[in-house]
């Protein structure tokens, strides 16, 4: 688990839009996998993380409304001293950027985009994992793409205006 | 030149942009798009989101690897094996009993909150002093994970207490300044404690920071190498906490 932190991080991300929800959703996938690691031995361990995180994923959107509502507070608006730590403001930037706008894909496209250029799951393991074909995956993967840089892209030309 | 269909074109366009698309149909669709305007535009949305999205290399905030590391440290579940090899009835008889001696062990599921009432109880121990060479820290710790020397923002170590609860060693610390009479700092050993709800949560330098209120208290929370960390103060407001805290988890304290 530990390995595929990273990335699973990146996914969580994407697919919920906000780092809090990222933390918790990898939170539960990863308690998911823990319970159950049998089901490990006869799979890839990435797509099979991706599958775990794609139910946990749809289960908790699912259950949202019965959560406690979080609120997240800009750390600008704390007057904090310097930390000293490697933390990286335009990596995170970008990635806040890029991630938002997954989000906000229809659900089936983000699910795709996540599945093949965050996760690097081949078209066939993608169309597995998320139970529909692999021409299906293509059509959403390359809308999703579209999808995605028109929007950076118009993002872009308004910081340029 | 022949133009493929759309969804023939897109499907190609798709693969052609992270480079899956098998040599044949390579060489004939970059022919299309050197002709084609529209197609270039297409493929060139392509390869840019691919080229964003896979560039963007953001690590797991280290609080949420360090808590994953402790959950994947647990043993293993060993029930789910017993129900494998034993009969029902058995493993039935043996939930029960787990059952009856984890309540008469623990009791109650050690909460964040339980915790912070360590926190806001009074000092049984001397209060612990500076790390020698080490300004960052004072002299108590718990499976390695010291308590911060906070005299540089003005705050004193007053007293300590260790207590064991659930099954979690539990060491606190007692802090004061020329503002506050009393902070309690806990550190959990073992499994991250239940949170229970949340008023608010924040993202600080990667770390997950979380306030809650109960009993008239202010409580914030987060990990420390997959430790609970419980700030707990009444009278105190959570921006105060949250900056000792954040200040904690930022310097050399480890």
């Amino acid at each position: 688990l530990p390995a595929h932190l990273d990335r699973l991080y990146r996914a969580a991300w994407a697919l919920s839009g906000s780092r809090q929800d990222a933390e918790d959703l990898v939170q539960e996938t990863c308690v998911r996998v823990l319970a159950r690691p049998r089901q490990l031995r006869n799979e890839d361990e990435i797509a099979y993380l991706m599958r775990v995180l794609r139910n946990t994923f749809l289960s908790t959107k699912r259950t949202a409304s019965r959560r406690p509502s979080v609120i997240t507070t800009p750390v600008e608006d704390l007057a904090l001293p310097d930390s000293g730590t490697a933390f990286k403001p335009d990596a995170a930037y970008e990635a806040t950027e890029v991630y938002a706008t997954i989000a906000a894909l229809p659900e089936d496209f983000r699910l795709a985009l996540v599945a093949v250029d965050i996760v690097g799951l081949s078209y066939r393991e993608a169309a597995k994992v998320l139970a529909t074909k692999e021409a299906t995956i293509t059509t959403r993967l390359y809308r999703a793409r579209r999808q995605v840089a028109r929007a950076l892209s118009s993002n872009a030309a308004k910081i340029d205006d | 030149m022949q133009m493929r269909d759309q969804p023939n074109n897109e499907e190609q366009l798709t693969r052609l942009a992270d480079e899956t698309l098998a040599a044949p149909a390579r060489e004939a669709l970059l022919r299309d798009v050197a002709e084609s305007p529209e197609l270039a535009a297409a493929l060139a949305e392509q390869s840019d989101a691919v080229r964003i999205v896979r560039s963007i290399d953001i690590e797991a905030p280290a609080a949420l690897r360090a808590s994953v590391t402790a959950l994947a440290r647990r043993p293993p579940r060993q029930r789910v094996r017993w129900q494998l090899a034993l009969p029902s009835s058995l493993v039935v008889g043996a939930a029960v009993v787990a059952l009856v001696l984890a309540l008469a062990s623990s009791g109650k599921p050690v909460t964040v909150v339980r915790a912070a009432h360590l926190a806001l109880s009074a000092a049984t121990l001397t209060a612990p002093a500076p790390t020698v060479g080490d300004p960052a820290t004072v002299t108590t710790a718990i499976d390695g994970v010291s308590f911060p020397d906070w005299r540089a923002r003005g705050w004193q170590t007053t007293g300590a207490r260790r207590d064991r609860l659930g099954g979690h060693d539990i060491d606190t610390v007692f802090y004061s300044s020329a503002s506050y009479p009393a902070v309690g700092y806990s550190i959990a050993a073992g499994a991250p404690l239940k949170v229970g709800s949340v008023e608010q949560a924040l993202l600080i330098h990667g770390v997950r920071f979380e306030v809650i209120r109960a009993d008239g208290a202010t409580i914030v929370t987060w990990l420390r190498d997959g430790h609970t960390c419980v700030l707990a103060a009444r009278n105190v407001e959570a921006g105060v906490l949250l900056h000792l805290a954040s200040w904690t988890q930022s310097s050399s304290v480890t």
